[in-house]
Formats: structure tokens, C-alpha cells, sequence
């Protein structure tokens, strides 16, 4: 164990923190205040995932044993049953709880399943059948907004990048996955859309719904570009919406003072170069030099931003 | 020329970095005396950068053709770590942990190669090399893979490692009862006490196999050793960590239940789908009870948010439930040609 009580004392004897912060410092320090906020998140996270992992696998398997209508309307059901909770919290005064959002977001998910698995079977849509992700993104994106629900609203990001024909999964978190310009076209084009979305409800976005959306945006967007940087035809037109990006994340970094857009900015466009040079010269002598020059050049860029961040931040 | 902050210098970084100060400013410039330090998004970065570094220190040694090439771009590594800590005062910086660990590593791969690719040995060789630069740059993650690679180097059977984890994680966990000047070393003891256990019963399940459910209802007493020791090692961890209010061991004693968990699966006939969603139908219970039970605070422990939270963490919510949505019918529709389509959604490729 580890206790700073006596740097906090000297923090708060000479006027860095205030009494009342000092005190709950002082508190935090001496463990006579303890939270185990995270743990419990950490439990919700892995319930939600147990429960949709068991719910897809009943989908998959079971569909003859207990027939498609039924599956459908238990699957509603219980779905809608998980919004009861954030609801309720939204009328209480308290907010709502780490439990109802995360009830929250399995209710959500549940309702991505069914609707999917209803599609699938009934073919309600027709030929048009991935319209059903563009519903789904409606729908969450309300829920997300009346309930204020940050899981939630990335669910429908998730359910329209789906609608773009952006899958994610182990086998297409490569950048080659992306190399085909169609879809690092696409990442592009989801990306614009999402900011527009942004832009369009900024009023009704809280602070932290706009940092979701430009997350979302700003990897879909670098992803698309490396992805073309690893394309022989794509390769001058990644490199240089690469560069676009990047000017424009660490823009987007010096204003808000998020080191993530840096981040984003300095790894993604280290990462498409290097992915060029090692194409290009199969990494020779004079490859290995010029990927350890941008990579220095990288770290040493990102050092500084860093810095400047933290001065300005304060 | 200091080698590393010293313990009062790394509690101000410590301190600095908890409260999210600039350790530029005053009163913690005073006492940080100009050591540098990264955030962890970007610490993870410089990491990954650094790494890359030293990869790419590895190919131009080789392909200058001299012998011995791994030994040069350990030594090279290895002298811009020391001269980014050195002079540059960097320290839990990302890259120079990345190079002074991978010029370690390569080393030790140098010496494995002279001395013969027995895997006992190797592993020895990489131990040291990790445990030599997780000691110098107070790096728990770096210690903790040292340890961990420590256990097959003792070219014991499969269950003895396993008791040998658990040995481990017992004694971090009694030491991390001690008072220490360096958070660092805290931390060091903290990820043991997590990630020993779960080794733990790696190596013992392993003994029979891990895809394959063991028969408890008849199999001898001596077996049910594999499902009780993380059991008992998850009640001590959490009688430990609420008793001390550290998290280390509460996050051990969650870890711990679920391999129990698992190792017990085949007692039961139900389905694999069953299981989970009862499993996970129980932890949201828990989960609904101890978040009221303790929303008030009850001997000061309580399931509110007490700190503010790091980017980091919300990023990986929010991250969380991107892994988990479904973003495609089960199956596609029979006259959808996926993968090729134009905007509009025509990408879908319906593939679950």
C-alpha cells in the first residue's frame, strides 16, 4: 500500500487545492472513502456480454426447437423490459444509475438481435434488408438522446457504420481489410456523415455525445485512409488524405485540448506511412531507415504536442 | 545524474498524474524536479512507437551484415533508452520503456541462441532480461511478464506451476499490506496479485485440458484442486481487499470465481447459451444489489463515482459496447450479393 497524505497536506497547506478538495483528497488517501464504481461497471460490462453472447447463440441454433414468431416476441419482450430501469431513472431526480444504463445498453442490444433476426426470417424488407441497420440507428440514436445514454448512441453509430457496409470484427481490424477503395470510401463517407450528424444536432448534444461522434468519425475516417494506403492504387491518394486527417485532428487536439485527436492524428498517419515504405521497398536497408526516421519524427511530433496540450490545458 | 526518480519525485508524478496537474507547474515542479511523463494514450503510442523503433534498429543491424546484429540493436536500444531517460529526464513515457525492454529482449535472445534453443533456458534468459527492465524503468507490466515467464523456466510439472502462481500471488498479496514509499512498487505487487492466480489456474487446468470439460461427479478428490484454489484465492483476495480497501485484490477475487466457473462447467448439463445468460442474468443481480446496497456509502465504501474519470476509461466504454453490438442479420437475404455494394448500406455483407 501507498499513501500520498503527506504530499496532499502540502498541496493543501499551500493553496493548490482548496479546503473541500483536500479534504475528499485526504478522505480517498486514508481509505475511509473507497469506490468500487469501476468494479461494478467492469461486472455490468461482462453481464451484458455474457447475456448477448447467450442470446446470439440461441438465435443461431435454436431456431427450429423454438420457432421464429416466438423467438421474436420473447426477445421484445425482454428487450423492452431493460429500458424500464432508465426510464424510471430519468424521472427520479438521482439520474440514472450505472445499472440502467448498462441495462440500458443490453436492452439496446437485444433489440439490434431481434430486429436482425426478425429480418432474416421474414425478409420484411426485401432486397433492401440492410435498411433494418438504418432503422436500428433511428431507433437507438432516439433512445439515446431522450435517455441520454452515451453506450447506447455508440450502438447506433456501430448499427450505421454497419449500414455502410463497415463490418468490425478480428478478421477486419487490419488495415488491408480496408484496402479496397470501395470501403475506405465508405469509412470516409460514414465518417462525413456522422460530423454532419454532429454538426445538425449539436443543440440537442450534450459535451459528451459530440466527443463519441468525433471518436467515431476520426477512426473511421483514419482507418479508411491507411486501408488505401496499403492499396498499390490508392497508395498517393492515403498518403495524402492521411495528411488531411491528421492536419485536421491535431486542429481539433489544440482547440479542445484532447490529446486523443493528437494521438489519432500522429500514430495513424506514422502507421499508413510506414505501411507505404514497407510496401514499397519491402523493407531494405534504406526502408528500415526511412520507417525508423518517421517513427522518431512520430514520437518526437507527438512529445511535443503532448506538451503543449498539458500547458494549455491547465 | 540521477537513474531514476526518486521515491519522493515519483510520488509527486504519482500525485500529479492523480489529481490530472501539469507536473510543469508549481508546487509539483519543485519537487519533480524536470522528470518527464506521459498520459496513457499517448503513453501507449510512444510504447508502440518505440517498439516499432526498436524493430526496425533490429532489421538495419541486420542488413548492414555485421555479426552479431541482435546484440548491436540491443546495445543501440538499449543507449537511446538510457539517453532519453538519462538526459532527456523521460520516465513512464511509453518509448523508452519500449526500447530498454525489446534491447533487453534482444539480448537475451542472443545469448538463448549461443547457448542452445532449449526452452527452459530461453525462458530464463527473458525473465531476467524483463525483470532487469521492468526493476530499472518501475515498469509493473514488465515485471509481471518477467514472473510470468519465470514459471516455465523452473521446468516443473503443469500443476506444480500452477501451485507455484498461487504461491506468488499469496506472497504479493501479504506484501502489499506493507507500506511503500514508491507507488511504483505497489503497483508492481498489485498487478502480481491479479495476474497470478489466473496464471495459476491456466497452468493447473492445463494439466488435464482446458477445452475439455472435466468430469468432477467422478473424478478424485485430489482433482477438485484445480476448481478450489482459485475459489479459496477469490475469498481471501476479496476478505483481503475490502478489509484493506485496494482494489488489486478485488479485481483478483473477480477474476478468480469465473475460472471456477469454467473449470465447473461440465457439472451441470445445461446448455453452453443457458449458462451464460443465467451466469450473466446473476452477475446483473449482483451487480443491481451491491450498486443500491452501497450507493450511500457504507463504512465509507460505496459504488458512486468519486474521482473524475480519466478520457480514457469513458473511451473504453463507449469501445465496449461497439465490440458487443450486431451490426448484420444472421443471414443475408438470398438475392444480396455483400461485400461489393455501393452506398447506401448495399455493403452489408449480412455475415454474423
Amino acid at each position: 500500500m501507498h499513501s500520498l497524505e503527506e504530499e496532499m497536506r502540502e498541496l493543501g497547506s499551500s493553496g493548490t487545492l482548496d479546503e473541500a478538495a483536500v479534504a475528499h483528497a485526504l478522505a480517498l488517501e486514508r481509505r475511509s472513502l473507497f469506490s468500487v464504481f469501476d468494479e461494478l461497471r467492469a461486472l455490468l460490462y461482462v453481464a451484458v456480454a455474457l447475456v448477448i453472447t447467450g442470446v446470439g447463440i440461441v438465435i443461431k441454433e435454436h431456431l427450429d426447437r423454438i420457432g421464429p414468431l416466438t423467438l421474436v416476441f420473447t426477445l421484445a419482450v425482454a428487450g423492452a423490459a431493460c429500458y424500464v430501469p432508465a426510464i424510471r431513472a430519468k424521472s427520479s431526480e438521482g439520474g440514472p444509475s450505472a445499472v440502467a444504463d448498462y441495462l440500458l445498453l443490453l436492452g439496446a442490444l437485444i433489440v439490434s438481435a431481434d430486429v436482425g433476426y426478425a429480418e432474416s426470417q421474414f425478409h420484411l424488407l426485401g432486397a433492401n434488408w440492410s435498411r433494418h441497420l438504418l432503422l436500428l440507428t433511428a431507433f437507438h440514436a432516439l433512445t439515446a438522446y431522450a435517455l441520454r445514454s452515451r453506450l447506447v448512441l455508440s450502438v447506433a453509430l456501430t448499427s450505421l457504420a454497419g449500414w455502410f457496409g463497415i463490418e468490425r470484427g478480428p478478421e477486419n481490424l487490419s488495415p488491408w481489410h480496408f484496402a479496397t477503395p470501395g470501403l475506405g470510401l465508405r469509412a470516409l463517407v460514414c465518417s462525413a456523415f456522422m460530423l454532419a450528424w454532429r454538426t445538425i444536432a449539436r443543440h440537442a448534444n450534450a459535451a459528451e455525445f459530440r466527443e463519441i461522434f468525433e471518436h467515431f468519425a476520426a477512426n473511421l475516417a483514419f482507418w479508411g485512409a491507411v486501408g488505401w494506403c496499403s492499396d498499390a492504387s490508392m497508395r498517393v491518394v492515403g498518403i495524402v488524405t492521411l495528411l488531411l486527417l491528421a492536419a485536421v485532428a491535431i486542429r481539433r487536439a489544440l482547440r479542445s485540448g484532447e490529446e486523443s485527436f493528437a494521438v489519432y492524428g500522429i500514430g495513424y498517419t506514422a502507421f499508413g506511412s510506414s505501411v507505404v515504405v514497407a510496401q514499397v521497398t519491402d523493407l531494405g536497408l534504406f526502408g528500415a531507415t526511412l520507417v525508423l526516421v518517421i517513427v522518431l519524427t512520430a514520437a518526437a511530433a507527438l512529445r511535443r504536442l503532448h506538451d503543449v496540450l498539458r500547458e494549455s490545458r491547465i | 545524474m540521477m537513474l531514476q526518480p526518486t521515491p519522493s519525485e515519483e510520488r509527486w508524478l504519482a500525485l500529479a498524474r492523480r489529481i490530472r496537474r501539469n507536473p510543469r507547474d508549481l508546487p509539483f515542479s519543485e519537487h519533480i524536479r524536470g522528470w518527464r511523463t506521459a498520459r496513457l494514450p499517448s503513453r501507449c503510442t510512444f510504447f508502440i512507437l518505440g517498439l516499432i523503433a526498436a524493430g526496425m534498429i533490429g532489421i538495419i543491424a541486420e542488413r548492414l551484415g555485421p555479426k552479431g546484429a541482435l546484440v548491436i540493436a540491443g546495445v543501440v536500444s538499449i543507449a537511446v533508452a538510457e539517453w532519453l531517460i538519462l538526459c532527456r529526464r523521460h520516465f513512464w513515457s511509453g518509448i523508452e520503456e519500449a526500447l530498454g525492454a525489446a534491447g533487453l529482449t534482444m539480448l537475451a535472445f542472443e545469448c538463448w541462441s549461443h547457448v542452445g534453443w532449449s526452452a527452459s533456458t530461453g525462458s530464463r534468459f527473458i525473465c531476467v532480461a524483463l525483470a532487469i527492465a521492468g526493476l530499472r524503468l518501475l515498469n509493473p507490466l514488465f515485471t509481471t511478464l518477467a514472473v510470468l515467464i519465470l514459471v516455465p523456466a523452473l521446468d516443473v510439472p503443469p500443476l506444480a506451476s500452477g501451485l507455484v502462481c498461487y504461491g506468488i500471488g499469496i506472497v504479493a498479496l501479504i506484501a502489499t499490506g506493507c507500506r511503500f514509499r514508491r507507488p511504483s512498487h505497489d503497483l508492481m505487487l498489485g498487478y502480481l496479485v491479479v495476474v497470478m492466480p489466473v496464471s495459476g489456474y491456466l497452468w493447473s487446468a492445463s494439466h488435464g485440458s482446458l477445452a475439455v470439460a472435466t468430469d468432477y461427479l467422478h473424478a478424485t478428490p485430489s482433482a477438485w484442486i484445480v476448481p478450489l484454489c482459485p475459489l479459496l484465492f477469490a475469498g481471501v483476495t476479496l476478505a483481503v481487499g475490502v478489509s484493506r480497501r485496494t482494489h488489486a485484490p478485488i479485481i483478483a477475487s473477480m477474476l478468480c470465481v469465473p475460472c471456477t466457473a469454467y473449470e465447473l462447467r461440465g457439472l451441470t448439463s445445461l446448455a453452453l447459451q443457458t449458462r451464460l445468460i443465467l451466469w450473466g442474468l446473476v452477475l446483473l443481480v449482483v451487480s443491481t444489489i451491491l450498486d443500491r446496497y452501497l450507493r450511500e456509502g457504507r463504512g465509507g465504501i460505496t459504488s458512486r463515482k468519486v474521482r473524475d474519470m480519466d478520457d480514457s476509461a469513458g473511451v473504453l466504454g463507449v469501445l465496449g459496447s461497439v465490440v458487443l453490438t450486431p451490426h448484420s442479420p444472421p443471414k443475408a437475404a438470398p438475392s444480396f450479393e455483400g461485400g461489393g455494394g455501393s452506398f447506401g448500406g448495399g455493403g452489408a455483407t449480412g455475415r454474423y
